[in-house]
This record gives structure tokens, sequence and C-alpha cells, in this order.
């Protein structure tokens, strides 16, 4: 019985490379001649291609030394910028809380009950009252005006 | 020699080692910088462009010379930077084109024929066939990926074995064997009908 043995595609593809190059054995072997005759060049041109590959080389080792310097000035110059937005954010003085004093409150809303609904007999009291709410925002905006003395 | 290389190439800790880095780098593209061009310029096909991507070739090798481990030559380590700087050159033209395309590029037609090796500097005319049989491979081969022209030029151009070109590209033998293959067929398609 005949065995028949499949060739693998690496056996098929040196056996088409061999025929190949046979039937181009005359290209193949010229090639390398034609290449080198091609790509000759006289000796000032691998001179120039060897200084301008230099110059290259130079700019490319300088290029990371100016990344850093770029970066070095961009962090400082931010530094400056969120430092300064602190330091403004910190200046900014908090507004004064309105004091409240517990009697004045205590008589104004005394004074809103007598008006709204008072009897006549309690007139005297809230004239009374009256008076004492004005004399306690006399003696309040007093206060005020000598506070600022006090600090300086 | 390589070892030595490879130790002054990835250790400039001072001054003086910087000059001793500068110098062997000099004596590096000194030795390979023909061969690396000739490569790309095999693949590209353009003066200039194969200049810059020559220089482009050795300032990567610079700036990565630490990651060089010293595992192939010197020479395997370039060439498979220049390949692969051929190939990122390639996807870029392959994008530009499509940027002219649209008209947001400007330059040569997206149409524009393929364009020749140009003439060398001594145009005798033994100079002017070898460009013209030169440009007929390139031809045959111009329907290839950019990989398997390089697998046939690494080849048959620079005589190199199945096994260093599988190592520079980073493939599998097999698959070097059957991208040469195609590329052998095409060439050979070519041929048979300039023949007939």
């Amino acid at each position: 019985m005949e065995i028949i043995r499949h060739l693998s595609n690496e056996e098929l593809a040196d056996l088409i490379i061999q025929s190949d190059q046979q039937a181009l054995q005359q290209t193949l072997e010229r090639l390398p001649g034609w290449a080198q005759a091609v790509a000759e060049r006289d000796d000032e041109f691998w001179h120039k291609q060897r200084i301008a590959t230099w110059s290259r080389i130079a700019s490319a080792e300088d290029r990371p030394e100016r990344r850093l310097r770029i970066l070095a000035w961009a962090l400082a110059v931010a530094t400056i910028a969120v430092s300064g937005w602190l330091l403004e954010r910190n200046f900014v003085l908090p507004s004064p809380e309105v004091r409240v004093d517990p009697d004045h409150e205590l008589l104004i809303e005394v004074e809103r009950v007598v008006q709204i609904d008072g009897p006549a007999a309690l007139e005297p009291a809230a004239l009374l009252a009256e008076e004492m709410v004005q004399d306690l925002a006399v003696r309040d905006s007093s206060i005020r005006k000598k506070e600022p003395s006090h600090e300086n | 020699m390589d070892t030595i290389l490879t130790t002054a190439l990835s250790s400039p800790a001072t001054e003086n080692a910087k000059e001793i880095l500068a110098e062997r780098f000099e004596e590096i593209m000194r030795q390979h910088q023909q061969r690396v061009y000739r490569v790309i310029f095999l693949l590209v096909r353009d003066e200039d462009t194969a200049d810059t991507l020559t220089q482009e070739c050795f300032l990567r090798a610079y700036l990565k010379r630490a990651s060089f481990r010293g595992e192939c030559q010197i020479e395997t380590w370039l060439l498979r930077i220049a390949v692969n700087l051929v190939r990122d050159h390639s996807k870029n033209r392959r994008t530009s084109f499509w940027r002219k395309l649209v008209g947001l590029d400007e330059g040569e037609s997206a149409g524009a024929k393929p364009r020749q090796f140009p003439a060398p500097e001594p145009s005798a005319e033994r100079t002017l066939l070898v460009r013209e049989e030169l440009d007929a491979v390139w031809n045959a081969l111009s329907s290839l990926s950019p990989q398997q022209r390089a697998i046939f030029f690494l080849r048959y151009e620079e005589e190199m074995s199945l096994a260093q070109i599988a190592a520079l590209l980073e493939l599998k033998i097999g698959s070097v064997k059957s991208q040469l293959a195609r590329a052998t067929g095409k060439l050979r398609e070519m041929k048979e009908k300039q023949w007939k």
C-alpha cells in the first residue's frame, strides 16, 4: 500500500523557495551588487549624515532637561497662585454676628401685644413700655458709637 | 568586541564615560551606517527618506542603548530598528494618502506614479541598467507588504540566513519562509511575463 505523506506548510514553502531561486538565479545573484551600486554614496555624504545624527542626538538629550525646567516653572507659578488665593480667602473678615438682647426682645414683644389688643387700663403701662424701649434704643446707639473708640 | 561596546554604551556614569560613549557610538555609526542606509533605501526607494530614517535609526539606538543586552549582534539590533522605522514610515504614508484624498494634506497627488530609484552620482551606462533592473524587481514586489519586501531584500540583497531574518524581525522561521515564498513567487511571475 502506498503511503502518501502530506507536506507541512514549512516544507511546501521550502520547495517553492528552492524552485523560485532556481528560476530567478541570475537576478538573485546580481541583487547584492545592484543594491550596493545604487546605494553607493561618497564619504562626504556619510560624514554629513553622522553630523546630522549627532545634532539630533544633542537636541533629543536636551529635550528632557527643557521639559523639567518648564515643569519647575509651572509648579512655582501654580504654588504662588494657590497660596495667594488661600491668603486672600483667610483675610476676608467674617460678618459680625447680630447680638440679641433678650430683655429688649421681651419689651418689644410686650409692646406688640399691648398695642394689638391691650385693654384701656393698660395704656399707662404701654406708655411706660414705649418709654423704656426708646430709652434702651438711645442707650444702645450710644454704646455703638463708643465701641470704635475702644478698638482704637 | 560587542560586549565591550555594550558595556560602554550602557553605563555612561562620568564625563569621561560620556566621551568614551560618544567615541564608541561614532565608531558604531561608521561601521554600520552604510548597511543600515542601504537596507532602508531599498525598502523606501527614496534617497532623502532613507537618509532621514538612517539618522532616526541611530538616534533611537543611542537613546535606547540601555535596552541593548547583547543578546544579538549590534548590527542585527540596528537593522531591527531600521526595519521597524520603515514599517512605521509606510503606515504614516498610508494615512497621509487618505489625508490627501480628503484634502487634509497638500503635496503629491494620490494617484502619483511609483517613485523610481534616483540616479546615483556616477551616471554610467552600467548604473542605469542596474537601476532599471532594481526598479523592475521593486515594481514586482510593490504589491507585497513592507515586511515581505524586507524579508526578500534581507535574504537576497543582504544575504542573511533565514534564522538571522527571523531573529531580526522577531518572527518564527516558518513565517519567514512562507513570506519569502510569496515574494519570490511574485518576482517569478513578473519575470515569466517579461519572457513571454
